[in-house]
């Protein structure tokens, strides 16, 4: 897996990259969960287990992958709200991130960041106080990342990122730390 | 804005990709017809994986596809719930999988005319 190109999906606000030769993730991950129900019937029966232990209580797969459309549909909605509005409120996508890593609270510059609906997920990397260039994404059925193989894939993915915006000189590893913003 | 500089240069080497706001506003426009698609495509895949769990067919895309005398690409279309499917194709599928995707509800108000 490599990083091929990297995108606006909004100037000097949001960018994306995208692995393979692939469409950047930020899209990918909407097409994915939005209309690929092959792929969330697939996730859902290898995840059942974590899906009827999670927090939502034991649904059906097939109620899954349509919660994950409406969850996805609102979520791809927020962010176009929130950047469309931008310039003239006070709204930053700000408001939908928090920092991947519970324990710490303390604002940085360049650092990882989750922005949540529910189970979906996106991975950014923040490089300013309103810029954030996104690695990938996942539903996320359990507590912690490091337990199952397709969240492992998006840390590395993370710090493929970081390293991708290190090695092109697109940040300042001075301020580098971990954040998270919850969704108000 | 703090690291201007970076964000100049990472917008030159960025690619400019708007089509996700596009798809925003066509579902908006679009959304009662594209909730109906989207719930038929999740029923038919969901019928057919129930069929592979029974032993039943068609339990498959191609199967389905080669029933319905339709292309795969054509079946994988009306499987990501965006294609605004005919009457025709909908009793069609409804026949090769033997279920009902629409139905219509008698209207007591009119009974009562």
């Amino acid at each position: 897996m490599k990083i091929t190109a990297i995108f606006a999906v909004e100037e000097f606000t949001l960018y994306s990259v995208a692995y393979d030769n692939q469409e950047m993730e930020f899209s990918r991950l909407f097409n994915l969960w939005i209309n690929d129900f092959e792929y969330l019937f697939d996730f859902f029966q290898e995840n059942s287990s974590d899906l009827n232990s999670s927090f939502y209580g034991a649904i059906s797969i097939e109620d899954a992958v349509r919660r994950t459309r409406k969850q996805a549909i609102e979520f791809r909605r927020k962010f176009y709200q929130l950047i469309e509005k931008q310039q003239n409120s006070n709204l930053k996508l700000q408001a939908i991130f928090r920092p991947l890593h519970n324990s710490d609270y303390q604002l940085k510059e360049l650092l990882r960041e989750k922005s949540k609906v529910d189970w979906l997920r996106i991975y950014a990397i923040r490089i300013s106080e309103n810029t954030y260039v996104v690695s990938g994404g996942s539903i996320k059925l359990t507590q912690t990342m490091n337990t199952r193989p397709h969240l492992q894939l998006e840390l590395k993915k993370l710090d493929m990122t970081r390293q991708y915006l290190i090695e092109n000189g697109l940040t300042d590893e001075s301020d580098y730390g971990f954040i998270e913003f919850k969704e108000e | 804005m703090k690291n201007e500089p970076l964000i100049k240069q990472l917008n030159q080497i960025a690619q400019t990709d708007n089509s996700w706001k596009k798809d925003v506003v066509f579902y908006e426009e679009n959304k009662d017809w594209l909730e109906l698609s989207a719930d038929i495509a999740i029923r038919i895949l969901s019928t057919l994986r129930a069929n592979k769990t029974n032993g039943k067919y068609p339990n498959s895309q191609k199967q389905l596809a080669e029933l319905m005398g339709i292309s795969s690409q054509q079946i994988n279309k009306i499987l990501k719930g965006n294609e605004n499917l005919t009457l025709k194709t909908i009793n069609k599928i409804e026949k090769t999988l033997n279920i009902r995707l629409i139905e219509l509800k008698p209207n007591e108000d009119l009974a009562c005319v």
